[in-house]
Parts: structure tokens; C-alpha cells; sequence
């Protein structure tokens, strides 16, 4: 036997994040006595409020990280004597230093079928683009963002109605799992697995999306492609509709296959207190089922009543 | 100059606030304050308990005295139009509200494949536009006379499509009639359609009001482009194109119905003549309204006429020209309208500055019609795509860019959005 194979429930394992997203796979360590401690950047938001005391209540370890002071970090990890940095929803880059503490290294959960949608957001990425299905991958931490090979890829779905929260809770369900068999594979190969490197060709980027990104661009954009931005963005970005100088959230839309005769993207084709309000698009109909602004949470045709919209008017590109 | 086009630019509006209002409006100002105080008075009367039949009468008595007024010779005071045209707006408002229709049907408007239909609550203002119900009032009268002094005393069948809740272009006349017979008219078979379920039920409630079911033939709720009349159609009255010929599908409509016209018919307008001009916004539609209190032809300023550059008539139509228009199709269903052709004038050197724009002018027949500001449908239409020696900052997909002395040929799109579509020729 290899002297570096340990016993499983020996192993130390430590957790990079500073999201509520983890807590569950977190929590599951340490119910396994695994969790040595969590390393994470503190911000000051509700989310990492609760993150925080959640594991302050569960008596785990926590270890600061300043992104520009990590060496107090990184002497922390080694005097723990961590085996493996297990590594989700996680907003700093790692240094070596911190990626080499652990005696097998750091590996990242990464919500896409990698190398594709490497980045900070790929499940908004994926939902918005139509995916139906991708990978959680999980791969070794390099300098490179995303781009380290992979031990192991699992599938999920993406429901035609999945928002990103939705996608979000669902991974953190099954994150306790996907830790487990990382736990597994690297016991059962002492820290050493096959690793497959990615292939660099079918690379592509998932960023945070920029303002101008969430803006339906009814020039360019086909009605689903409006409606899957619109899926992708609900609620933590929304997708913006403009007409003059004002602008509106659009929470949800839905494609219709009809006839938009021949009318220019971006016009109002209907209001109706029955089949809501409907626009043109380059190839067909886009219904704006929720909108919201300063006024409220509106269905279309509600808003149409209270912003006073009519037919034919244009929302701006 | 590109926010001033934009500022012009059709169909803009704020949609979290109400809608932008525009510098010029069909609706005199002073009308509107009329109309409010007329409906308290209607209030009062409904709080008092007024008989159905009182309400009735009066509103017979209204519409009476709207079409005997407009049908004398000679031009009624502006005042006096006013005040008759916020009570008689206020009468028929009355039943309006009686008709008690749902949300759905009251707020429900879209598009057809020819053209954009308006709300019911939207629609029921049409009524206060001045000098397009007197133009057609006066001209559907004398075009039903010449029609019945060639001797037949077959019933003269009147189709009035797409017309609305309260049909305003005809009914006051049918009133009118029904009240003061005419000798020497052929009866009247009138046959009235909107497409609108809101619209047609009022209609009934204001036909019964009035009294003059026997003048109706039917009251169609359907698109018209679907109607196929079982009679030839003697008179067709063609209402309410929006400014500019644009948004609403009354070519379509009247091109089809054109195939079941009686062969001495009449179209109510007789001619509709669009041309386009170029101007500068501001002194066409802000500078020379300041002090006008409301829009009409014989209020237009010299100095705002001076800037104008005309290039000319874009659209002539008539029955005759109607049945010649030259269709282009250009696939998927849609199709285009071969119309004029104008020339920008060279060595000018102010032409960025202005815009383009059509109007149209209707004559409804004989000498009766509406020039350009007296009436929704003729106050001028301005393209803010046609961008002629300047290139935007910010470029549409349907910018024209043009340079002095190009030639310009011009189409009319139909499609769900008709409208003029200039291209360089």
C-alpha cells in the first residue's frame, strides 16, 4: 500500500468559499470529519452574513483570505496539515503558494462541460445560450482561470423553465456528492489521479455579464434567444427594456410561434387583458409576461395599462 | 438635429410614465375642457335617475342638431363647433359607459396582417375630431344625393368598414335623415363592420338609441379583409388612416373592397392626395402653434410655410387609380405599392436641418374635405429615417441617407405596419 494512500476518513479537507451555495457540501464534511476549516473572503452582503454564522453555529473553522495578504492564509492551511482544497462558488483566484498548501492540491467544482463557459458565471451563460444539459466538472486548480485538467465530469439537466437560482439550488443539492466521489477518487489514488486535460480548442468564456449584455437587443436577438436572456437573468439580473428615456426590467418572456406581419423588432403588437402583451421580433413574437420598475411587479398587460403603452409603439435597440 | 428627429420619431413614448404628449393635437384643447364638464353634467343626470328614453331623446336631439349644423352652407363658428362637438361627444360617451363592456373588450388592440386596430377606449375619441366628421358628413350627404338623382329607387347600399364604436362619419347624417325624411333619396342599406367585439356592441346600443335600425342592414364584427358582401356596394365611406396614410390598413381594406363595388359607386373620400415636404420640426410643429389655440389648415403661419422645400404628390388615389396600383410582391406575404417619385433640390444648403414629411389631404367629395392640420388624419407625418446630407451619430437599420438632388422613389409597405417607404431611386 502507498504510504501517501490514506484512510478515507483521514483525509483533511479543506473548503474555498463564501457562499451559501457550498454550505451543504460543507456541512457534509464535517458531518464526515473530514473539514479541516473554510477558507473565505469576507464582503458585506447579507448572503456572506448568514454563510458566516451558519458555519459559526456548526463549529467549523473558518480562515480569512485577503486577497492582497494571503500568506497568513496559506500558513494557516499548511499548519493544518490539509490533503485536499476543495474549491466552489469561490470569487478570488488562488495563489500557488495557497494552491500548493494542501498536500494534493486544490480542485474547483465548475458548473459547465468544461472547457466550455469558463468563468465567474457559466450557469447564466448556459441558460441564456439554450443549453438543455452540461457537466459539473471538477479539475485540478492551475494558474489559468478554469482551465486545469479534469478528474471527473457529471451530468445535469437544464429544464426549459430553469432560471439561475433554480440551477443554483439544484447544484447545491448535489454538492455534497460530487465532494464525496472528489474525496473518493483522490483516497483511492493517494492524491494522484488520471487527469484529463482540456481540450483548448472548444474553450469559450462565461464573465459576469456587462449592462450593456443585458439589454434585449431587438435588431439582433430571435424571440427565444430574448426569452432564454430574460430566463438567465431572473432575478439577480434582470434584462432591460428602454423606450425613450425610460427603461424596465423584463423578469420573464415567452416565444410564441405567430405571425408578426412583416412589423418592425421591437414594436408592440398586442394588449390584451386576455393574451398579455405581446412585441415583434426579427423572426416572430416575444410575450413580456413580467416586467417590473419603480411602480411594481407588473404581468404585461398590466404594465402596458399603467405605463400607458399602445400598439405600435417601439421599445428602443 | 438627430434629437430633434428623434423627439419626432413615430410611436415613441415613455413607459413608465404616460405617454409623451405631442406639440400638436386633432382634438382642440378647449374641446377637451368642454367634454369633462359635459360628462359631470351626464354624471348628474345619471345620478338623478334620468329615464333611459329622456337620455335618449337627448342624444337624438344632439346628433340632430350636429349633422342640420354642419350640412348648412357656409363655415359654422369654431366656437359653435366646439360646444356642439363636446355635447354631442358627451352623448354618445353616455353610451359608451351604458354599453358597460369588459376590460378585455374596452383595452384590447393589436394588429392584423394590414393594419393596426385601436382600442375601443382609444377609438371612441374619433368623435371629436371637428372638421374630419363635418368634411364627411357634408360629403357623404352629397355624395348619397348624386347618387340618387340618376333615377333608381333601388336602396343605395352604404358600407362603412372598420368603423368604430359610435360609426361618427355616418350616423349623425342617418339621424339626420330619419328625423327630417329627405325627398328624392334612395333608401339606405347600410352595412357596418369593426372587427373589434367592444366596438360593435356599442354600436347596437347607439343604433337602437337613435332609432334607426331601419336603416341598417348589419352590423358585422370581423375583419374586413374577410368580408365578401352578398350586394355590390354602391358607397363606401373609408375612415380614419391615421396621419401620414400610416399605420391602419384602410388602403388594404379599400383595394379589396374595390373588387365589390357597384359599377357608379362612390369612395368617401373621393381622392386622397399624400405628398411629402420637407421642414424643420420645430418651426412646423412647436414655433407656429404657440399661439394658435388649436390645429387647422387656416392657421398655419406663412413663416413656417416659407421653410418648407415641397417635392411633391407621393399618392393620388382615387377609385380609378386605386383598381391601377402596381403590387410588387416581395415574398413571405409581404408586398409594396409602386408610388411617386420626387426630386431633393440641389444646392441647398439647409436641407440638413429638415425633415420629411407626408400629408395628406382628403377631399370627401365635391368641394368638401380636410387640408392639412384640420384633422388627425392630415397633419403631417414626419420619417425621421430619411437623413438627407448629414450622417446620424447614431444609425438605424432603416436610415435613408440621402444627398441633395437625389431622386427619391417612394412605395407604401403593406404589411401589418403600412406606411410610405422612400428609397433612392
Amino acid at each position: 500500500m502507498n504510504s501517501d494512500v490514506r484512510q478515507d476518513e483521514a483525509v483533511k479537507v479543506v473548503f474555498f468559499s463564501s457562499s451559501l451555495l457550498a454550505l451543504p457540501a460543507i456541512l457534509h464534511l464535517h458531518d464526515q470529519g473530514r473539514l479541516a476549516a473554510v477558507v473565505l473572503t469576507p464582503r458585506p452582503d447579507g448572503e456572506f452574513a448568514l454563510f458566516e454564522q451558519q458555519l459559526q453555529q456548526a463549529g467549523i473553522a473558518r480562515l480569512p483570505l485577503l486577497p492582497d495578504q494571503p500568506d497568513g492564509c496559506v500558513a494557516a492551511v499548511r499548519d493544518l496539515g490539509a490533503d485536499l482544497g476543495l474549491i466552489c462558488a469561490f470569487r478570488h483566484r488562488l495563489p500557488e503558494a495557497l494552491r500548493a498548501a494542501p498536500a494534493w492540491g486544490c480542485y474547483n467544482i465548475h458548473p459547465s462541460h468544461l472547457p466550455a463557459y469558463r468563468g465567474a458565471q457559466p450557469l447564466y451563460w448556459l441558460i441564456r445560450e439554450g443549453h438543455r444539459h452540461s457537466q459539473y466538472s471538477v479539475m485540478r486548480v492551475e494558474e489559468g482561470m478554469d482551465t486545469g485538467p479534469v478528474l471527473l465530469q457529471e451530468p445535469f439537466e437544464i429544464g426549459p423553465y430553469d432560471t439561475l437560482n433554480a440551477l443554483l439550488g439544484r447544484m447545491a443539492a448535489w454538492l455534497p456528492q460530487l465532494a464525496e466521489r472528489v474525496v473518493e477518487q483522490l483516497v483511492a489514488t493517494g492524491g494522484q489521479p488520471p487527469l484529463r486535460p482540456q481540450a483548448g480548442e472548444d474553450a469559450s468564456l462565461a464573465p459576469l455579464p456587462t449592462p450593456a449584455q443585458l439589454r434585449v437587443d431587438w435588431r439582433r436577438q430571435e424571440a427565444t434567444e430574448i426569452a432564454d436572456m430574460v430566463r438567465a437573468g431572473n432575478p439577480q439580473y434582470g434584462s432591460l427594456l428602454r423606450m425613450a428615456a425610460n427603461q424596465v426590467q423584463l423578469l420573464q418572456a415567452t416565444a410564441l410561434r405567430e405571425d408578426n406581419y412583416g412589423i418592425k423588432p421591437g414594436t408592440i403588437l398586442s394588449i390584451d387583458q386576455a393574451s398579455g402583451l405581446k412585441v415583434a421580433t426579427r423572426d416572430g413574437v416575444l410575450r413580456l409576461d413580467i416586467l417590473m420598475n419603480n411602480d411594481g411587479v407588473f404581468d404585461g398587460y398590466r404594465f402596458a395599462m399603467q405605463a400607458g403603452l399602445s400598439v405600435a409603439m417601439c421599445f428602443d435597440s | 438635429m438627430r434629437l430633434e428627429q428623434a423627439q419626432h420619431r413615430a410611436g415613441d413614448a415613455a413607459p413608465s410614465t404616460r405617454p409623451l404628449k405631442a406639440e400638436t393635437a386633432f382634438v382642440d384643447p378647449q374641446l377637451e375642457r368642454l367634454f369633462t364638464q359635459s360628462l359631470r353634467r351626464q354624471l348628474e343626470n345619471l345620478l338623478q335617475a334620468v329615464p333611459l328614453d329622456e337620455q335618449q331623446e337627448q342624444l337624438r336631439e344632439q346628433m340632430e342638431t350636429l349633422a342640420s349644423t354642419l350640412l348648412q352652407d357656409g363655415q359654422a363658428d369654431h366656437q359653435q363647433l366646439v360646444d356642439l362637438f363636446a355635447e354631442t361627444a358627451s352623448q354618445l360617451f353616455r353610451v359608451y359607459r351604458q354599453s358597460e363592456l369588459g376590460e378585455a373588450q374596452d383595452t384590447r388592440q393589436f394588429f392584423t396582417r394590414t393594419g393596426c386596430v385601436m382600442a375601443v377606449k382609444d377609438a371612441v375619441h374619433t368623435c371629436k375630431d371637428i372638421y374630419r366628421v363635418r368634411a364627411f358628413i357634408r360629403g357623404i350627404d352629397q355624395a348619397i344625393r348624386a347618387q340618387s338623382t340618376q333615377g333608381s329607387a333601388q336602396p343605395l347600399h352604404v358600407l362603412y368598414p372598420a368603423c368604430g364604436p359610435f360609426a361618427p362619419l355616418l350616423l349623425p347624417l342617418i339621424r339626420h335623415y330619419k328625423a327630417q325624411p329627405q325627398a328624392g333619396l334612395r333608401p339606405l342599406r347600410i352595412t357596418l363592420i369593426d372587427i373589434q367585439e367592444g366596438a360593435v356592441q356599442v354600436l347596437h346600443n347607439l343604433i337602437r338609441d337613435l332609432d334607426i335600425e331601419d336603416y341598417i342592414e348589419d352590423v358585422l364584427c370581423m375583419d374586413v379583409m374577410d368580408y365578401r358582401p352578398a350586394q355590390p356596394v354602391d358607397l363606401l365611406v373609408l375612415e380614419a388612416m391615421q396621419r401620414g396614410f400610416s399605420r391602419e390598413g384602410h388602403l388594404s381594406m379599400a383595394r379589396h373592397l374595390s373588387r365589390f363595388l357597384a359599377a357608379d359607386a362612390l369612395m368617401i373620400p373621393e381622392r386622397i392626395r399624400v405628398r411629402a415636404f420637407l421642414n424643420e420640426g420645430q418651426a412646423e410643429f412647436v414655433d407656429q402653434w404657440q399661439d394658435a389655440g388649436y390645429t387647422h389648415s387656416s392657421k398655419v403661419k406663412p413663416e413656417a410655410a416659407a421653410t418648407r422645400v415641397e417635392l411633391g404628390a407621393i399618392l393620388d388615389l382615387t377609385l380609378d387609380s386605386l383598381r391601377q396600383l402596381k403590387e410588387i410582391q416581395l415574398g413571405q406575404g409581404a408586398s409594396v405599392l409602386e408610388c411617386g417619385r420626387v426630386q431633393l433640390p440641389k444646392d441647398q444648403p439647409d436641407l440638413s436641418h429638415k425633415l420629411m414629411l407626408y400629408c395628406v389631404e382628403a377631399t370627401t367629395f365635391g368641394q368638401e374635405g380636410v387640408r392639412e392640420y384640420d384633422s388627425g388624419i392630415s397633419h403631417p407625418l414626419p420619417d425621421t429615417a430619411v437623413c438627407i446630407d448629414f450622417r446620424p451619430r447614431a444609425a438605424e437599420p432603416d436610415d435613408l441617407l440621402l444627398k441633395s438632388g437625389d431622386h427619391i422613389q417612394f412605395y407604401y409597405k403593406l404589411t401589418g405596419q403600412p406606411g410610405f417607404m422612400p428609397t433612392w431611386a
